[in-house]
């Protein structure tokens, strides 16, 4: 009836960039690259050549090799906030619909009290305890992402709670519990999704903005906050040191959020009218 | 009598497919024209093709002509004109006909303007208000659709219809998703416009009945094509063609059999039920007011013992049903199924009585979960059981339930998006069976169903009653589906039970006014058709 489904060139291409990408995050473990992280100021402020593909920086490192490693930092941090978002929030939002009551007012304004707090605050407070470093970044953009989740889930799982199969599952003697993941779970899971490549992509730009004032992952291991942001005073002389870090997190940033969108329209066209 | 809207030999096709063949009919001033289908059968596309808004792709031939004018292949400058002056369009939900951010009347007026009126717009509002029974003295124009009732919204979607005098008014499923005693008022209210006005109308329903109310002739399609056509009583009297034929018979509802005599025990005893709803606050520091659902409800059921309950939308039946079933928990009163009081869930002596007492809902597309197996979702309440039986048992209990709705032989693994709307409702019904229930509550279990499905899944009931002495609450709006499978009824209005006794006694022989109007309200066919043919005989 429905005609087979051709995955959309957005999709495609996305996840092309990103297999990219994550092939560029394991080669950076390899030992060359150990070799062209070393500082050389013989070669510092090279322009981009066939030795040196983007480049070097003011210290004479391999600029290639630093986004590479830069890679890892990102996805990294990235993956793991979103992870405690979806982790913490999907729970959560499951529980307050299934429930109701207590459980929902707590998650309630416990959410307008994150989303009233600027983040950047969060990490510096959070810096100022634990150092910064990746985990703070983690940390800061995790808790971020725990509200989004349980929101998403907690709004369609009540419209759920509301049909005739959820009173059916109460009437077969299931608990909250099991409702909660047996029944809403199943049937918020592709929004979750389509929202984590979305909150992905949101990471990684908040990651780049936390390096890039410093409260990220710390020198001497390069990410690409904070390559813009050293690139920034030599921007004159040497501008690829602010392209190609830009370029990572562009292309980064428009691949999630390409395959977010793919993904959205697969699981729309997937279930018509389901909703009715 | 002048033809109004002249429809010959119109097709559609959407690619290869033809959604429309041949379609030829006639509708003179002052008359109404009834279309009969199942769903899919091709009414609605009859009444898109009509205004020109058919789905993308989709192409029409053949002719229609409103007083005269050709509108197949007229150009969209015509069609806009002809839409908005020419046909004025009603259709099934009110609610989302309207916009909720509007007045009733500013949305009326709006019609108007469009249509040229520049002076006294709003003296003619409220007139055309007034003429579909809605005078500004108790409903004014400055309402918005949501301080309106279903039935008083579909009047002002009429009224919005009419403001403008069209040539010809189509109404797809007008009445489908009200109370039987708003629809008689909504068809009654038709009528007269028609007539007053001397409009042409469409009237398209899957309802047989409602059409034999309100249409002088009607057509029957199937699969895109008019099957039967022609005056109304005689096609419905001497139908010609097997289909019609078919669908009458659909219209004969099983006969019971009769309840075996001998004492049974009581099964479901509901005393005092008082159930109220807190409403928002009317002024910030306020009392908080409540509705009161259920009002001092008491009722038993007993073993293998049919009961009906019928009652309109916001006659508490629902909450009835979710007390009943432990979903919801009365403020005072008790329910006790086999004598014991329901506890809260989780415990032994919940889950024996709750596998006593199972449910079969409304919509087959609502109630199973699309994200599970058939298999999973009829094995569900066997949770009710404290050791769940092993998978094997499972298994074999799951096959022997869909054996017994026959559905033997399904692929468990399916989802149930690959079944239609009548399977879907025995797989629900499959899945309260599995726990060997005594007491089946069935809450409008076979009103989303066409006419032919209905008449099955019926039959499957009666089937099962006959086999395992299950006892039946069947909550329905339909009164003529009650009298076929209820031997008790009880009749529920504002929260309290106004009356019960012996079904047929009740439906022929109403004391409460409440049910007179109910059982006067309801479209019966034989009814309808024996009125029309006195009709015209007096002609």
């Amino acid at each position: 009836m429905t005609p087979a489904w051709r995955p959309p060139a957005g999709l495609a291409a996305g996840m092309v960039v990103l297999l990219v990408y994550a092939a560029l995050a394991l080669s950076s473990l390899t030992a060359a690259f150990d070799a062209a992280l070393t500082i050389d100021i013989g070669a510092r402020l090279l322009a981009p050549s066939a030795a040196h593909w983007f480049g070097t920086d003011a210290l004479g490192r391999d600029v290639f090799a630093m986004v590479a490693v830069g890679t890892r930092a990102s996805l990294g941090v990235a993956l793991s906030s979103v992870g405690i978002g979806l982790l913490l929030g999907v729970p959560l939002g499951l529980l307050a619909a299934a429930r109701g009551g207590l459980v929902d007012d707590v998650l309630a304004r416990g959410s307008d009290l994150v989303f009233a707090f600027p983040s950047l605050l969060l990490a510096v407070l959070l810096s100022a305890a634990l150092g910064p470093g990746a985990l703070t970044a983690v940390i800061a953009i995790g808790v971020f992402n725990v509200p989004v989740f349980a929101r998403l889930v907690r709004g369609n799982g009540l419209s759920l709670m509301q049909r005739d199969f959820v009173l059916s599952a109460r009437v077969a003697g299931r608990g909250t519990l099991a409702i909660a993941f047996d029944h809403l779970l199943p049937n918020v899971a592709t929004l979750v999704v389509v929202q984590a490549t979305i909150q992905l992509s949101l990471a990684i730009v908040a990651e780049a903005s936390l390096s890039y004032v410093g409260l990220g992952v710390q020198p001497p291991a390069p990410s690409w906050g904070r390559m813009l942001n050293e690139a920034q005073t030599l921007a004159s002389g040497a501008p690829w040191l602010a392209w190609f870090p830009g370029l990572a997190l562009a292309f980064a940033v428009l691949a999630l959020n390409l395959v977010g969108s793919a993904l959205a329209a697969r699981f729309a066209a997937r279930v018509p009218g389901e909703a009715s | 009598m002048t033809v109004r809207l002249q429809v010959q030999d119109l097709t559609v096709t959407l690619g290869a497919r033809r959604l429309l063949a041949g379609v030829s009919f006639e509708v003179a001033a002052g008359d109404v024209y009834g279309l009969v289908g199942e769903s899919g059968s091709g009414k609605s596309m009859t009444a898109l093709a009509l205004v020109g808004l058919l789905p993308r792709g989709a192409h029409a031939t053949g002719s229609v002509r409103l007083d005269g004018r050709e509108l197949v292949g007229a150009d969209e400058a015509t069609l806009g004109d002809v839409r908005g002056r020419g046909i004025g369009l009603v259709f099934q939900e009110p609610a989302t006909a309207l916009n909720p951010l509007m007045t009733i009347g500013a949305q009326v007026a709006e019609g108007l303007r469009v249509h040229g009126a520049t002076t006294a717009v709003e003296a003619e509002t409220a007139a055309v208000l007034a003429r579909v029974g809605l005078p500004a003295a108790s409903v004014p124009p400055t309402r918005y659709p949501h301080e309106l009732s279903g039935g008083q919204r579909q009047r002002v979607a009429i009224a919005i219809a009419i403001a403008a005098r069209p040539a010809l008014l189509i109404a797809d499923e007008p009445t489908t998703a009200l109370d039987v005693t708003t629809q008689a008022h909504i068809l009654a209210l038709l009528r007269t416009l028609v007539a007053e006005d001397g409009m042409a109308m469409v009237l398209i329903s899957h309802d047989l009945a409602v059409v034999a109310e309100t249409a002088t002739s009607l057509a029957i399609l199937q699969r895109g094509e008019i099957v039967e056509q022609g005056h109304l009583a005689g096609v419905l009297s001497r139908p010609a063609h097997a289909y019609t034929r078919q669908l009458l018979r659909d219209y004969q509802l099983p006969e019971l059999p009769p309840r075996l005599d001998g004492a049974s025990t009581l099964l479901l005893q509901a005393d005092a039920l008082v159930r109220d709803y807190p409403l928002p606050r009317r002024r910030f520091f306020g009392p908080r007011p409540v509705r009161r659902a259920l009002d001092g409800v008491s009722l038993r059921i007993a073993d293998g013992e049919r009961v009906g309950l019928v009652g309109e939308s916001g006659s508490g039946k629902s909450t009835l049903v979710r007390t009943l079933l432990g979903l919801d928990v009365p403020q005072a009163g008790a329910v006790l199924i086999a004598g014991e009081a329901l506890q809260s869930s989780g415990t032994d002596s919940s889950r024996r009585l709750r596998r006593l007492v199972q449910v079969v809902f409304q919509d087959p597309y609502g109630s199973l979960n699309p994200r599970h197996s058939i298999a999973r979702i009829v094995a569900e309440p066997l949770y009710l059981h404290r050791e769940r039986p092993p998978r094997v048992e499972r298994e074999r209990r799951v096959a022997a339930a869909l054996e017994a709705v026959g559905l033997g032989g399904v692929n468990g693994h399916a989802r149930p998006q690959q079944f239609s709307g009548g399977q879907r409702q025995r797989i629900a019904i499959a899945r309260a069976l599995i726990v060997e229930p005594r007491l089946l509550v069935l809450d409008e279990a076979v009103s989303a169903l066409d006419a032919s499905t209905r008449l099955q899944i019926l039959e499957l009931l009666c089937r099962l009653w006959r086999e395992r002495g299950l006892a039946y609450l069947f909550v329905s709006h339909d009164l003529a589906v009650v009298r076929a499978v209820t031997e008790r009824l009880l009749v529920m209005h504002e929260g309290r039970i106004v009356e019960q006794g012996p079904t047929d006694r009740i439906l022929d022989r109403p004391e409460h006014p409440y049910t007179r109007s109910l059982v006067a309200a309801t479209p019966l066919l034989d009814r309808a058709l024996a009125r029309r043919g006195a009709e015209d005989e007096s002609r």
